[in-house]
Protein backbone atom coordinates (compact mmCIF):
# COMPACT_ATOMS: atom_id res chain seq x y z
CA UNK A 1 0.00 0.00 0.00
CA UNK A 2 1.48 3.67 -1.19
CA UNK A 3 2.37 5.81 1.54
CA UNK A 4 -0.37 8.06 0.89
CA UNK A 5 -3.35 5.02 1.38
CA UNK A 6 -1.24 4.29 4.52
CA UNK A 7 -1.75 8.03 5.71
CA UNK A 8 -5.48 7.16 5.87
CA UNK A 9 -5.54 4.20 8.35
CA UNK A 10 -2.61 5.15 10.35
CA UNK A 11 -4.81 5.35 13.51
CA UNK A 12 -2.58 3.23 15.90
CA UNK A 13 0.19 4.90 14.67
CA UNK A 14 -0.83 8.03 15.31
CA UNK A 15 -2.54 7.59 18.74
CA UNK A 16 0.39 5.96 20.17
CA UNK A 17 3.23 7.93 19.03
CA UNK A 18 0.43 10.58 21.19
CA UNK A 19 0.50 8.81 23.90
CA UNK A 20 3.91 8.13 23.42
CA UNK A 21 5.18 12.57 23.77
CA UNK A 22 2.37 12.63 26.46
CA UNK A 23 4.32 9.95 28.37
CA UNK A 24 7.39 11.76 27.32
CA UNK A 25 6.33 15.07 28.76
CA UNK A 26 5.42 13.37 32.20
CA UNK A 27 8.31 11.23 33.22
CA UNK A 28 8.20 10.10 36.68
CA UNK A 29 3.82 10.49 36.41
CA UNK A 30 2.87 7.09 35.74
CA UNK A 31 -0.88 7.87 35.50
CA UNK A 32 -0.55 7.95 31.48
CA UNK A 33 0.05 4.75 31.11
CA UNK A 34 -3.41 3.66 33.45
CA UNK A 35 -5.66 1.64 31.60
CA UNK A 36 -7.99 4.34 32.94
CA UNK A 37 -5.44 6.98 30.96
CA UNK A 38 -5.59 5.22 28.04
CA UNK A 39 -9.51 5.02 27.49
CA UNK A 40 -10.11 8.51 28.18
CA UNK A 41 -10.23 10.76 25.34
CA UNK A 42 -8.35 13.54 27.00
CA UNK A 43 -8.53 16.66 24.89
CA UNK A 44 -5.06 15.70 22.99
CA UNK A 45 -5.90 12.79 22.25
CA UNK A 46 -9.13 13.16 21.13
CA UNK A 47 -8.56 16.08 18.59
CA UNK A 48 -5.78 13.30 16.73
CA UNK A 49 -8.89 10.85 16.92
CA UNK A 50 -11.66 13.08 15.92
CA UNK A 51 -9.02 14.34 12.72
CA UNK A 52 -8.14 10.67 12.02
CA UNK A 53 -12.07 9.84 11.79
CA UNK A 54 -12.65 12.92 9.93
CA UNK A 55 -10.11 11.60 7.16
CA UNK A 56 -11.73 8.65 6.39
CA UNK A 57 -14.57 10.16 4.89
CA UNK A 58 -12.15 12.87 2.68
CA UNK A 59 -9.65 9.68 1.56
CA UNK A 60 -13.26 7.93 -0.35
CA UNK A 61 -12.26 10.89 -3.06
CA UNK A 62 -8.82 12.80 -1.93
CA UNK A 63 -5.19 10.55 -2.21
CA UNK A 64 -5.75 9.33 -6.07
CA UNK A 65 -3.28 11.05 -9.03
CA UNK A 66 -4.91 13.18 -11.21
CA UNK A 67 -5.65 17.19 -11.09
CA UNK A 68 -9.74 17.31 -10.63
CA UNK A 69 -9.49 16.51 -7.12
CA UNK A 70 -6.69 17.89 -5.48
CA UNK A 71 -4.55 15.72 -2.96
CA UNK A 72 -3.48 17.40 0.11
CA UNK A 73 -0.10 15.85 1.05
CA UNK A 74 1.68 18.46 -0.14
CA UNK A 75 -0.17 21.49 1.77
CA UNK A 76 0.59 22.54 5.55
CA UNK A 77 -1.56 22.60 7.99
CA UNK A 78 -2.17 26.56 8.38
CA UNK A 79 -2.70 26.53 4.52
CA UNK A 80 -4.78 23.47 4.50
CA UNK A 81 -6.92 24.43 7.43
CA UNK A 82 -7.60 28.21 5.71
CA UNK A 83 -8.94 26.62 2.58
CA UNK A 84 -10.70 24.44 4.20
CA UNK A 85 -12.32 27.40 6.14
CA UNK A 86 -12.72 29.23 3.37
CA UNK A 87 -15.20 26.81 1.88
CA UNK A 88 -17.21 26.90 4.86
CA UNK A 89 -17.37 30.56 4.98
CA UNK A 90 -18.13 31.27 1.25
CA UNK A 91 -21.31 31.55 0.89
CA UNK A 92 -21.59 32.07 -2.81
CA UNK A 93 -19.70 28.77 -2.89
CA UNK A 94 -21.50 25.87 -5.25
CA UNK A 95 -18.30 22.93 -5.30
CA UNK A 96 -18.84 19.86 -3.73
CA UNK A 97 -16.13 21.21 -1.06
CA UNK A 98 -17.95 24.46 -0.29
CA UNK A 99 -21.05 21.96 0.54
CA UNK A 100 -19.55 19.61 2.32
CA UNK A 101 -17.57 21.60 5.06
CA UNK A 102 -20.93 23.73 6.23
CA UNK A 103 -21.53 20.41 8.00
CA UNK A 104 -18.66 20.72 10.22
CA UNK A 105 -17.82 23.09 12.71
CA UNK A 106 -14.17 24.88 13.14
CA UNK A 107 -12.65 22.56 15.25
CA UNK A 108 -13.51 19.80 13.32
CA UNK A 109 -11.69 21.55 10.22
CA UNK A 110 -8.71 22.12 12.67
CA UNK A 111 -8.59 18.77 13.81
CA UNK A 112 -8.44 17.16 10.26
CA UNK A 113 -5.98 19.68 8.83
CA UNK A 114 -3.53 18.84 11.59
CA UNK A 115 -4.17 15.09 11.32
CA UNK A 116 -4.11 15.50 7.16
CA UNK A 117 -0.39 16.83 7.21
CA UNK A 118 0.87 15.44 10.27
CA UNK A 119 4.63 14.00 9.37
CA UNK A 120 4.12 10.61 8.21
CA UNK A 121 4.44 7.86 10.53
CA UNK A 122 6.79 4.22 9.58
CA UNK B 1 -10.80 -4.63 29.81
CA UNK B 2 -8.79 -1.70 29.26
CA UNK B 3 -5.60 -0.85 26.95
CA UNK B 4 -2.77 0.44 28.11
CA UNK B 5 -0.42 1.88 25.95
CA UNK B 6 3.03 0.44 27.29
CA UNK B 7 6.29 2.05 26.20
CA UNK B 8 7.57 -0.72 25.11
CA UNK B 9 4.82 -1.59 22.52
CA UNK B 10 5.53 1.89 20.81
CA UNK B 11 8.72 0.97 20.83
CA UNK B 12 8.24 -2.64 19.54
CA UNK B 13 6.84 -1.14 16.26
CA UNK B 14 3.83 1.50 15.54
CA UNK B 15 2.29 -0.66 12.76
CA UNK B 16 2.33 -3.79 15.51
CA UNK B 17 0.44 -1.99 17.75
CA UNK B 18 -3.18 -2.28 16.81
CA UNK B 19 -2.55 -5.93 16.58
CA UNK B 20 -0.85 -6.53 19.75
CA UNK B 21 -3.25 -4.17 21.84
CA UNK B 22 -6.07 -6.13 20.15
CA UNK B 23 -4.82 -9.75 20.98
CA UNK B 24 -3.92 -8.15 24.88
CA UNK B 25 -7.53 -7.12 24.99
CA UNK B 26 -9.41 -10.53 25.03
CA UNK B 27 -10.27 -11.67 27.88
CA UNK B 28 -9.29 -15.09 27.39
CA UNK B 29 -5.49 -14.24 27.37
CA UNK B 30 -5.19 -15.45 31.07
CA UNK B 31 -5.18 -18.86 29.50
CA UNK B 32 -1.77 -19.78 27.97
CA UNK B 33 -3.37 -22.05 25.11
CA UNK B 34 -5.83 -19.64 24.05
CA UNK B 35 -3.73 -17.00 24.20
CA UNK B 36 -2.12 -18.04 20.67
CA UNK B 37 -5.58 -17.98 19.05
CA UNK B 38 -6.30 -14.90 16.88
CA UNK B 39 -9.40 -12.73 16.39
CA UNK B 40 -10.99 -13.82 13.51
CA UNK B 41 -12.98 -11.01 11.75
CA UNK B 42 -14.86 -12.26 8.89
CA UNK B 43 -16.15 -10.52 6.10
CA UNK B 44 -19.47 -11.28 3.56
CA UNK B 45 -19.13 -9.68 -0.23
CA UNK B 46 -16.53 -7.95 -2.08
CA UNK B 47 -17.96 -4.63 -3.28
CA UNK B 48 -17.10 -1.15 -1.74
CA UNK B 49 -18.16 -1.97 1.54
CA UNK B 50 -16.97 -5.73 2.01
CA UNK B 51 -13.19 -5.24 0.46
CA UNK B 52 -13.13 -2.06 2.18
CA UNK B 53 -13.79 -3.21 5.45
CA UNK B 54 -11.58 -6.35 4.88
CA UNK B 55 -8.61 -4.12 3.63
CA UNK B 56 -9.12 -1.27 7.04
CA UNK B 57 -9.58 -4.57 9.57
CA UNK B 58 -6.51 -5.90 8.29
CA UNK B 59 -4.78 -2.78 8.68
CA UNK B 60 -5.97 -1.71 11.99
CA UNK B 61 -5.79 -4.88 13.32
CA UNK B 62 -2.43 -6.78 11.38
CA UNK B 63 -2.69 -9.89 13.71
CA UNK B 64 -5.90 -10.66 13.28
CA UNK B 65 -7.28 -13.22 10.76
CA UNK B 66 -9.30 -11.55 8.42
CA UNK B 67 -11.77 -13.29 6.01
CA UNK B 68 -13.34 -12.68 2.90
CA UNK B 69 -16.10 -14.71 1.08
CA UNK B 70 -17.03 -13.46 -2.09
CA UNK B 71 -17.94 -16.43 -5.03
CA UNK B 72 -16.87 -14.41 -7.86
CA UNK B 73 -13.43 -13.47 -8.95
CA UNK B 74 -13.84 -10.16 -9.86
CA UNK B 75 -15.87 -7.11 -8.54
CA UNK B 76 -17.74 -5.78 -11.19
CA UNK B 77 -18.53 -1.92 -10.16
CA UNK B 78 -21.88 -0.33 -10.17
CA UNK B 79 -20.83 3.29 -10.40
CA UNK B 80 -20.05 4.57 -13.56
CA UNK B 81 -21.84 0.86 -15.11
CA UNK B 82 -24.31 3.24 -17.04
CA UNK B 83 -21.61 4.19 -19.34
CA UNK B 84 -20.74 1.13 -20.17
CA UNK B 85 -24.70 0.74 -20.95
CA UNK B 86 -24.38 3.64 -23.37
CA UNK B 87 -21.39 2.47 -25.04
CA UNK B 88 -18.79 4.62 -23.73
CA UNK B 89 -16.79 2.44 -21.16
CA UNK B 90 -15.93 -1.13 -21.34
CA UNK B 91 -17.39 -3.46 -18.89
CA UNK B 92 -13.78 -4.71 -18.46
CA UNK B 93 -13.06 -0.90 -17.03
CA UNK B 94 -15.29 -1.54 -14.53
CA UNK B 95 -14.12 -5.09 -12.67
CA UNK B 96 -11.38 -5.29 -10.13
CA UNK B 97 -10.03 -8.38 -8.38
CA UNK B 98 -8.61 -8.79 -5.05
CA UNK B 99 -4.97 -9.47 -5.55
CA UNK B 100 -4.47 -6.62 -3.56
CA UNK B 101 -6.25 -7.79 -0.60
CA UNK B 102 -4.43 -11.31 -0.51
CA UNK B 103 -1.32 -9.40 -0.85
CA UNK B 104 -1.78 -8.11 2.60
CA UNK B 105 -2.83 -10.46 4.26
CA UNK B 106 -6.59 -11.28 3.71
CA UNK B 107 -7.68 -14.84 3.21
CA UNK B 108 -10.18 -14.05 0.07
CA UNK B 109 -12.60 -17.47 -0.37
CA UNK B 110 -14.17 -17.87 -3.75
CA UNK B 111 -17.70 -19.14 -2.03
CA UNK B 112 -21.18 -18.17 -1.22
CA UNK B 113 -21.65 -17.55 2.67
CA UNK B 114 -25.56 -19.78 2.63
CA UNK B 115 -26.17 -19.68 6.30
CA UNK B 116 -25.32 -17.27 9.26
CA UNK B 117 -25.29 -19.22 12.95
CA UNK B 118 -25.44 -15.70 14.64
CA UNK B 119 -25.69 -17.61 18.31
CA UNK B 120 -23.36 -20.14 17.51
CA UNK B 121 -20.79 -17.30 15.78
CA UNK B 122 -20.33 -19.30 12.71
CA UNK B 123 -21.18 -19.18 8.76
CA UNK B 124 -21.63 -21.74 6.51
CA UNK B 125 -20.30 -21.93 3.27
CA UNK B 126 -21.74 -23.11 -0.17
CA UNK B 127 -19.15 -25.69 0.06
CA UNK B 128 -20.63 -27.18 3.02
CA UNK B 129 -17.41 -25.62 5.40
CA UNK B 130 -18.42 -23.92 8.09
CA UNK B 131 -16.49 -20.63 9.73
CA UNK B 132 -16.31 -19.51 13.34
CA UNK B 133 -15.79 -15.50 13.91
CA UNK B 134 -15.95 -13.36 16.64
CA UNK B 135 -16.68 -10.13 14.60
CA UNK B 136 -18.80 -10.84 11.43
CA UNK B 137 -19.42 -8.08 9.04
CA UNK B 138 -21.91 -8.41 6.21
CA UNK B 139 -21.67 -6.02 3.19
CA UNK B 140 -24.37 -8.02 0.87
CA UNK B 141 -25.68 -5.40 -1.09
CA UNK B 142 -28.97 -5.80 -2.48
CA UNK B 143 -30.83 -8.48 -3.96
CA UNK B 144 -34.28 -8.28 -6.37
CA UNK B 145 -37.57 -8.62 -4.90
CA UNK B 146 -38.62 -11.14 -7.55
CA UNK B 147 -42.39 -11.32 -8.16
CA UNK B 148 -42.99 -7.70 -6.28
CA UNK B 149 -43.43 -6.20 -9.77
CA UNK B 150 -45.88 -8.73 -11.05
CA UNK B 151 -44.51 -10.55 -14.01
CA UNK B 152 -40.81 -9.58 -13.12
CA UNK B 153 -39.30 -12.96 -12.29
CA UNK B 154 -35.36 -14.06 -12.90
CA UNK B 155 -36.95 -15.31 -16.70
CA UNK B 156 -38.33 -12.22 -17.02
CA UNK B 157 -34.71 -10.56 -16.27
CA UNK B 158 -33.09 -12.26 -19.09
CA UNK B 159 -35.48 -10.57 -21.54
CA UNK B 160 -36.18 -7.48 -19.34
CA UNK B 161 -32.60 -6.77 -17.89
CA UNK B 162 -32.34 -4.71 -14.77
CA UNK B 163 -28.78 -4.25 -15.05
CA UNK B 164 -28.90 -3.29 -11.57
CA UNK B 165 -26.10 -5.62 -10.61
CA UNK B 166 -22.71 -5.34 -13.03
CA UNK B 167 -22.55 -7.81 -14.76
CA UNK B 168 -23.61 -9.86 -17.46
CA UNK B 169 -27.12 -7.96 -16.82
CA UNK B 170 -25.25 -4.81 -17.70
CA UNK B 171 -23.85 -6.18 -21.00
CA UNK B 172 -27.47 -7.56 -21.96
CA UNK B 173 -29.04 -4.42 -21.81
CA UNK B 174 -26.27 -2.93 -23.98
CA UNK B 175 -26.95 -5.52 -26.50
CA UNK B 176 -30.31 -4.76 -26.78
CA UNK B 177 -30.08 -1.39 -27.28
CA UNK B 178 -27.08 -1.84 -30.30
CA UNK B 179 -29.62 -4.71 -31.77
CA UNK B 180 -32.60 -2.33 -31.38
CA UNK B 181 -33.35 -0.57 -34.80
CA UNK B 182 -33.54 3.13 -35.26
CA UNK B 183 -37.25 4.18 -34.29
CA UNK B 184 -37.48 1.97 -31.49
CA UNK B 185 -38.81 2.35 -28.04
CA UNK B 186 -36.91 2.01 -24.95
CA UNK B 187 -38.52 1.80 -22.10
CA UNK B 188 -37.74 2.21 -18.69
CA UNK B 189 -39.23 1.31 -15.18
CA UNK B 190 -37.85 2.50 -11.66
CA UNK B 191 -39.45 1.74 -8.43
CA UNK B 192 -39.80 3.80 -5.19
CA UNK B 193 -37.37 4.26 -2.39
CA UNK B 194 -35.21 2.97 -1.02
CA UNK B 195 -33.73 1.06 -3.80
CA UNK B 196 -29.36 0.83 -4.30
CA UNK B 197 -27.96 4.69 -6.38
CA UNK B 198 -31.31 6.88 -6.15
CA UNK B 199 -30.00 8.78 -8.80
CA UNK B 200 -28.75 5.38 -10.84
CA UNK B 201 -32.26 5.70 -12.95
CA UNK B 202 -31.67 9.01 -14.07
CA UNK B 203 -27.97 8.95 -15.35
CA UNK B 204 -28.30 5.92 -16.53
CA UNK B 205 -31.74 7.65 -18.59
CA UNK B 206 -29.43 10.59 -19.66
CA UNK B 207 -26.94 8.55 -21.27
CA UNK B 208 -28.99 5.98 -23.18
CA UNK B 209 -30.80 8.98 -24.52
CA UNK B 210 -27.60 10.26 -25.35
CA UNK B 211 -26.81 7.12 -27.71
CA UNK B 212 -30.42 7.08 -28.97
CA UNK B 213 -29.72 10.77 -29.68
CA UNK B 214 -26.38 10.72 -31.52
CA UNK B 215 -26.59 6.51 -32.50
CA UNK B 216 -30.59 5.89 -33.33
CA UNK B 217 -31.68 9.42 -34.06
CA UNK B 218 -35.73 8.40 -34.59
CA UNK B 219 -35.69 6.33 -31.23
CA UNK B 220 -37.42 7.35 -27.77
CA UNK B 221 -36.85 6.45 -24.27
CA UNK B 222 -39.63 6.44 -21.79
CA UNK B 223 -38.91 6.63 -18.17
CA UNK B 224 -42.05 5.59 -16.30
CA UNK B 225 -41.24 6.28 -12.77
CA UNK B 226 -43.24 5.20 -9.39
CA UNK B 227 -42.07 8.43 -7.81
CA UNK B 228 -42.72 11.84 -8.46
CA UNK B 229 -39.94 13.71 -6.69
CA UNK B 230 -36.57 12.14 -7.15
CA UNK B 231 -32.23 12.72 -6.71
CA UNK B 232 -31.08 15.81 -8.13
CA UNK B 233 -34.35 16.18 -9.89
CA UNK B 234 -34.07 19.61 -10.93
CA UNK B 235 -30.55 19.27 -12.51
CA UNK B 236 -31.68 16.15 -14.76
CA UNK B 237 -34.82 18.03 -15.61
CA UNK B 238 -32.63 21.19 -16.92
CA UNK B 239 -30.56 18.50 -18.59
CA UNK B 240 -33.37 16.95 -20.50
CA UNK B 241 -34.80 19.79 -21.72
CA UNK B 242 -31.32 21.27 -23.15
CA UNK B 243 -30.10 17.98 -24.21
CA UNK B 244 -32.73 15.48 -25.41
CA UNK B 245 -36.17 17.35 -25.61
CA UNK B 246 -36.67 14.70 -28.90
CA UNK B 247 -35.50 11.38 -26.91
CA UNK B 248 -36.30 11.31 -23.41
CA UNK B 249 -39.81 11.68 -21.77
CA UNK B 250 -40.06 10.96 -17.87
CA UNK B 251 -43.42 10.24 -16.56
CA UNK B 252 -44.09 10.05 -12.67
CA UNK B 253 -46.55 8.45 -10.83
CA UNK B 254 -48.75 11.62 -11.01
CA UNK B 255 -49.31 11.41 -14.97
CA UNK B 256 -49.68 7.25 -14.16
CA UNK B 257 -46.04 6.70 -14.36
CA UNK B 258 -46.08 3.67 -12.19
CA UNK B 259 -45.33 0.08 -13.48
CA UNK B 260 -47.97 -2.46 -11.73
CA UNK B 261 -46.86 -5.34 -14.29
CA UNK B 262 -44.84 -6.46 -16.72
CA UNK B 263 -45.01 -9.26 -19.89
CA UNK B 264 -41.53 -10.07 -20.74
CA UNK B 265 -43.14 -12.51 -23.53
CA UNK B 266 -44.87 -9.69 -25.12
CA UNK B 267 -42.51 -6.69 -24.06
CA UNK B 268 -45.21 -4.84 -22.80
CA UNK B 269 -45.05 -2.65 -18.97
CA UNK B 270 -48.70 -1.67 -18.17
CA UNK B 271 -49.86 1.27 -15.54
CA UNK B 272 -53.00 1.92 -14.04
CA UNK B 273 -53.90 3.15 -17.63
CA UNK B 274 -51.56 2.24 -20.27
CA UNK B 275 -50.26 -0.29 -21.36
CA UNK B 276 -46.89 0.25 -22.89
CA UNK B 277 -44.96 -1.59 -25.59
CA UNK B 278 -41.28 -1.79 -25.42
CA UNK B 279 -38.52 -3.11 -28.26
CA UNK B 280 -35.61 -2.56 -25.32
CA UNK B 281 -37.49 -2.56 -21.83
CA UNK B 282 -35.01 -2.10 -18.59
CA UNK B 283 -37.12 -2.82 -15.06
CA UNK B 284 -35.49 -1.74 -12.26
CA UNK B 285 -37.34 -3.63 -9.76
CA UNK B 286 -38.14 -3.39 -5.75
CA UNK B 287 -34.84 -4.46 -3.80
CA UNK B 288 -34.22 -5.64 -0.63
CA UNK B 289 -31.06 -6.53 1.14
CA UNK B 290 -28.87 -9.66 -0.14
CA UNK B 291 -30.22 -12.73 0.74
CA UNK B 292 -27.76 -13.96 3.54
CA UNK B 293 -28.87 -11.09 5.75
CA UNK B 294 -32.46 -12.44 6.08
CA UNK B 295 -30.34 -15.31 7.00
CA UNK B 296 -28.49 -13.81 9.84
CA UNK B 297 -31.09 -12.17 10.91
CA UNK B 298 -30.38 -8.75 10.84
CA UNK B 299 -32.80 -8.13 8.43
CA UNK B 300 -36.25 -6.37 9.69
CA UNK B 301 -39.46 -6.63 8.13
CA UNK B 302 -38.63 -3.87 5.78
CA UNK B 303 -35.98 -6.40 3.68
CA UNK B 304 -33.27 -4.09 4.90
CA UNK B 305 -30.81 -4.48 8.24
CA UNK B 306 -31.15 -1.91 11.46
CA UNK B 307 -27.90 -0.73 12.29
CA UNK B 308 -26.24 1.24 14.98
CA UNK B 309 -24.98 4.23 13.16
CA UNK B 310 -21.92 4.73 15.64
CA UNK B 311 -20.58 1.56 14.82
CA UNK B 312 -23.04 -0.46 12.25
CA UNK B 313 -23.44 -3.13 14.25
CA UNK B 314 -27.09 -4.75 14.02
CA UNK B 315 -29.69 -3.89 16.35
CA UNK B 316 -30.70 -7.48 16.17
CA UNK B 317 -27.75 -9.42 16.70
CA UNK B 318 -24.43 -9.88 18.19
CA UNK B 319 -20.92 -9.46 16.87
CA UNK B 320 -23.06 -8.96 13.44
CA UNK B 321 -22.30 -5.62 11.75
CA UNK B 322 -23.63 -4.29 8.74
CA UNK B 323 -22.46 -1.95 5.90
CA UNK B 324 -23.43 -0.66 2.59
CA UNK B 325 -27.00 -0.84 0.81
CA UNK B 326 -28.21 -3.43 3.06
CA UNK B 327 -28.28 -1.26 5.70
CA UNK B 328 -31.10 1.20 6.92
CA UNK B 329 -29.02 4.51 6.93
CA UNK B 330 -31.27 6.95 5.17
CA UNK B 331 -30.72 10.06 4.78
CA UNK B 332 -27.77 8.45 4.13
CA UNK B 333 -28.04 6.66 0.56
CA UNK B 334 -27.03 3.48 -0.92
CA UNK B 335 -24.09 4.31 -2.66
CA UNK B 336 -20.47 3.32 -3.38
CA UNK B 337 -19.27 5.87 -1.28
CA UNK B 338 -21.66 5.64 1.57
CA UNK B 339 -20.68 2.13 1.63
CA UNK B 340 -16.85 2.37 1.79
CA UNK B 341 -16.91 5.11 4.51
CA UNK B 342 -19.26 3.04 6.37
CA UNK B 343 -16.76 0.25 6.30
CA UNK B 344 -13.90 2.37 7.25
CA UNK B 345 -15.63 3.21 10.63
CA UNK B 346 -16.65 0.32 11.06
CA UNK B 347 -13.58 -1.09 10.95
CA UNK B 348 -11.90 1.39 13.39
CA UNK B 349 -14.86 0.90 15.90
CA UNK B 350 -14.39 -2.40 15.77
CA UNK B 351 -10.53 -2.10 16.64
CA UNK B 352 -11.52 -0.01 19.04
CA UNK B 353 -13.61 -2.55 20.98
CA UNK B 354 -11.17 -5.41 20.72
CA UNK B 355 -8.97 -2.81 22.50
CA UNK B 356 -10.79 -1.67 25.28
CA UNK B 357 -11.72 1.63 23.83
CA UNK B 358 -15.34 3.61 23.59
CA UNK B 359 -16.32 4.11 20.16
CA UNK B 360 -14.99 6.93 18.58
CA UNK B 361 -17.34 9.95 17.67
CA UNK B 362 -18.17 10.38 14.28
CA UNK B 363 -19.58 12.21 11.25
CA UNK B 364 -20.25 10.87 7.74
CA UNK B 365 -20.91 12.38 4.57
CA UNK B 366 -21.47 10.95 0.97
CA UNK B 367 -20.92 12.76 -2.58
CA UNK B 368 -21.91 11.06 -5.70
CA UNK B 369 -21.66 12.43 -9.35
CA UNK B 370 -24.32 11.76 -11.80
CA UNK B 371 -23.24 12.19 -15.63
CA UNK B 372 -25.98 14.07 -17.99
CA UNK B 373 -24.00 13.82 -20.75
CA UNK B 374 -20.61 11.51 -21.30
CA UNK B 375 -18.43 15.29 -20.53
CA UNK B 376 -21.04 17.11 -18.07
CA UNK B 377 -21.83 15.54 -14.64
CA UNK B 378 -23.56 17.04 -11.39
CA UNK B 379 -23.82 15.76 -8.05
CA UNK B 380 -25.19 15.93 -4.33
CA UNK B 381 -23.64 15.77 -0.48
CA UNK B 382 -24.64 15.37 2.56
CA UNK B 383 -22.88 15.23 6.03
CA UNK B 384 -24.31 13.39 8.49
CA UNK B 385 -24.16 13.48 12.24
CA UNK B 386 -25.60 10.26 14.24
CA UNK B 387 -26.13 11.68 17.74
CA UNK B 388 -29.01 9.11 19.60
CA UNK B 389 -28.43 6.65 16.86
CA UNK B 390 -30.08 8.31 14.45
CA UNK B 391 -28.50 9.55 11.11
CA UNK B 392 -29.51 12.78 10.02
CA UNK B 393 -28.63 15.54 7.99
CA UNK B 394 -26.13 18.45 9.52
CA UNK B 395 -28.64 21.55 8.89
CA UNK B 396 -26.87 24.11 5.79
CA UNK B 397 -24.78 21.68 4.92
CA UNK B 398 -24.95 19.21 1.42
CA UNK B 399 -27.18 19.73 -1.50
CA UNK B 400 -26.82 19.82 -5.46
CA UNK B 401 -24.58 21.33 -8.05
CA UNK B 402 -25.75 24.70 -9.30
CA UNK B 403 -28.51 24.96 -11.55
CA UNK B 404 -27.53 27.16 -14.77
CA UNK B 405 -24.33 26.84 -13.99
CA UNK B 406 -21.42 28.97 -15.22
CA UNK B 407 -19.61 27.50 -18.56
CA UNK B 408 -16.96 24.77 -17.36
CA UNK B 409 -19.03 23.53 -14.02
CA UNK B 410 -20.59 20.47 -15.51
CA UNK B 411 -17.76 19.65 -17.02
CA UNK B 412 -15.66 19.89 -13.59
CA UNK B 413 -17.63 17.98 -11.77
CA UNK B 414 -17.67 14.91 -15.12
CA UNK B 415 -13.50 14.94 -13.93
CA UNK B 416 -14.17 15.06 -10.57
CA UNK B 417 -16.64 12.06 -10.93
CA UNK B 418 -13.53 10.04 -13.07
CA UNK B 419 -11.03 11.50 -10.39
CA UNK B 420 -13.72 9.87 -7.68
CA UNK B 421 -13.80 6.65 -8.95
CA UNK B 422 -10.16 6.26 -9.66
CA UNK B 423 -9.22 7.13 -6.12
CA UNK B 424 -12.10 4.55 -4.26
CA UNK B 425 -11.83 1.74 -6.74
CA UNK B 426 -7.95 1.92 -5.46
CA UNK B 427 -8.77 2.30 -1.72
CA UNK B 428 -11.23 -0.67 -1.67
CA UNK B 429 -9.57 -3.12 -3.93
CA UNK B 430 -5.72 -2.22 -3.83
Amino acid sequence: MSPKALKSISIAATSAAMAFSLSGCSAGDTSAETPARAADTSPPDSAVLRGQTLALTCSGCHGGSGDAIPDYQDLDRATLEARLLAYKTDADGTTVMHRLMRGYDEADIASVATYLTAPEEG
Amino acid sequence: MNWSPKRRDVLAGLAGLAGLAGTAALPLLASPAIAQAQTNIVIVGGGFGGAAAARFVKTYLPNASVTLIEPQARYTACPFSNLVIAGLRSLEAQQFGYEGLKAIGIKVIGDRAEDVDAAGRTVTLGSGDVLSYDKLILSPGIDIRWGALEGYDEAAASIMPHAWKAGPQTSLLRQQLEAMPDGGTVIMSVPTAPYRCPPGPYERASLIAHYLRTQKPASKLIVLDAKDEFSKQPLFLEAWAEHYPDHLEWIGASDFGRVISVDSAAMTLSTDFDTYKADVANVIPPQKAGEIAVRAGVADQTGWCPINPVDFSSTLQPDIYVIGDATIAAPMPKSAFSANLQAKLCALQIARELKGEKPAPTILANTCYSYVTPDAAVSITGVYSNDGGRLSSVEGSGGLSPAGPAPGVRAAEAAEAEAWFEQITQQTFG
